[in-house]
């Protein structure tokens, strides 16, 4: 023993003891408030160096585990980037099989259906708006929910929905190609004939058809061809880029003899690409260029 | 002279363990054991022990207690009455009982702790029934059994400075 004396224990130990216990009991029983205040008076002074230590420690500790967590994300990213490749070839087959080209240049803002404007059935309310870059004049464009017996593939590929008439922070309105001002230069899918879809309203005979109006007359159509915008105006006024899709030549309806200033044309209705009503989700075309023909693989036939 | 530079090692031995406990116990602990780490105040305290008076002892273990208490306040005077008693009855216990073996230095740290423990659980009267058999039957003696393993590394590394006779 380094500083116990030869006779151990005295009877000054034995009060020390005494002493130490009758505080600590009476600590144990004092009031509340008494306690908090030596508690509070303790970290306050004797143990405040200590606890600052403490806390560096700690946060010490933390930033190591942060550390820690930042190259568990790095690794987690690295190992997502090799699932992205996967999940690109995927998409790419899953893009061919619906119909879409090469991945759009032109900023796509996908956009749910909120409200229809019945019973008029001429505009859609968004649910993206300028928060998400979409511009009046924006075309909106829709893939036909799949029905039963879809007969051509054309027939699945996403089809001119209208264009953005106005916009607020987070919704917009989309005015239809049913509505009865609708027109769009249009064209064959592979370019030989050029004309002007229409819309036949929403009421009546053909309703919620499209006419393609002003083919000549010795351009013969064949049914089931698809028809596209020609961009036709696009700068000037125009607002479709060409490529996107109006829908397909369904029958020749009249051949109109100098009749509305069209010398010797064919007027055909196209059964639409896409029926509004039936539009849940949609894809506005922030960014449109001049030309969207490969973002859609249109199959003429 | 000599008296005084024992005095120094002691202190920075005591220092040591009192700075591990706000430095390296936070750090250490599985969670899946709730996080039972050595005690280093309290091994601290069984250190001082070895060489000190019994009245010494109590003192010491008063003012850890109470510092214990300071920082949790779950059931303050608890801490200081259960580190006031362990430090009494450890200085009696090193004079009286053990050697300087280090099995024995191991059950010290090991017994010192766990009734530490188990008076401050009886004190605070937190716990009842299963839980209370559960901290004083499975954590009360893990806690023991790393602050013992902290104890013998302590004394295997400074027994110099401590001047102790470790022999296995």
């Amino acid at each position: 023993m380094l500083f116990a004396p030869a006779r151990f224990a005295s009877r000054r130990d034995t009060i020390a003891f005494v002493v130490c216990i009758v505080l600590s009991i009476g600590a144990r029983f004092a009031p509340v408030d008494f306690q908090r205040n030596v508690a509070s008076f303790m970290r306050n002074t004797v143990l405040r160096p200590l606890l600052g230590i403490e806390r560096q420690a700690v946060a010490l500790q933390t930033a190591i585990e942060r550390a820690e967590d930042i190259r568990w994300q790095r690794d987690s990213l690295a190992a997502e980037a090799l699932e992205l490749l996967q999940l690109r070839e995927e998409n790419s087959r899953l893009r061919e099989q619906v119909g879409l080209g090469a991945r759009q240049p032109w900023g796509p803002v996908p956009a749910a259906v909120l409200h229809s404007d019945e019973p008029t059935g001429v505009t859609l309310l968004l649910s993206a708006g300028s928060d998400q870059g979409v511009r009046a004049g924006n075309p909106v464009v829709a893939l036909q929910p799949e029905e039963r017996g879809t007969e051509t593939r054309a027939r699945r590929l996403p089809g001119l929905l209208g264009v953005i008439k106005s916009t607020d922070a987070d919704r917009s309105t989309v005015t239809l190609w049913t509505d009865p001002n609708f027109g769009a230069g249009a064209m064959t899918a592979d370019g030989e004939a050029l004309g002007i879809v229409r819309s036949r309203g929403t009421h009546g005979p053909n309703a919620n058809m499209m006419e393609l109006i002003g083919i000549p007359f010795l351009e013969v159509v064949d049914t089931g061809t698809a028809v596209v915008t020609s961009g036709e105006g696009l700068g000037r006024g125009g607002v479709y880029p060409r490529g996107l899709l109006l829908g397909v030549v369904e029958v020749v309806e009249e051949i109109e003899e100098e009749r509305k200033g069209w010398d010797w044309s064919r007027t055909y209705f196209l059964r639409p690409a896409v029926q509004p009503i039936a539009v849940s989700h949609v894809i506005i075309l922030t960014r449109p260029g001049d030309d969207v023909t490969n973002a859609f693989v249109v199959d003429s036939t | 002279m000599r008296l005084w530079r024992e005095h120094w090692k002691l202190g920075v031995v005591l220092l040591l363990l009192v700075l591990c406990q706000f430095t390296l116990r936070p750090a250490i602990g599985d969670a899946r054991l709730e996080r039972v780490a050595p005690d280093f105040l309290l091994l601290a305290l069984l250190v001082y022990a070895i060489q000190a008076r019994p009245g010494q002892g109590a003192m010491a273990g008063f003012v850890v207690g109470l510092a214990t208490d300071s920082l949790s306040m779950a059931a303050f005077g608890a801490g200081a009455l259960a580190h006031t008693v362990v430090g009494y009855l450890a200085t009696w216990g090193k004079a009286v009982f053990f050697a300087d073996n280090l099995f024995i230095n191991a059950v010290f740290f090991f017994v010192g702790t766990w009734v530490r423990d188990i008076m401050v659980l009886l004190v605070a009267q937190h716990a009842g029934g299963t839980v209370l058999w559960w901290q004083l039957g499975y954590l009360a003696p893990l806690r023991a059994l790393t602050t013992a393993v902290a104890g013998v590394l302590t004394l295997l590394v400074f027994r110099r400075w401590l001047n102790i006779r470790v022999s296995e």
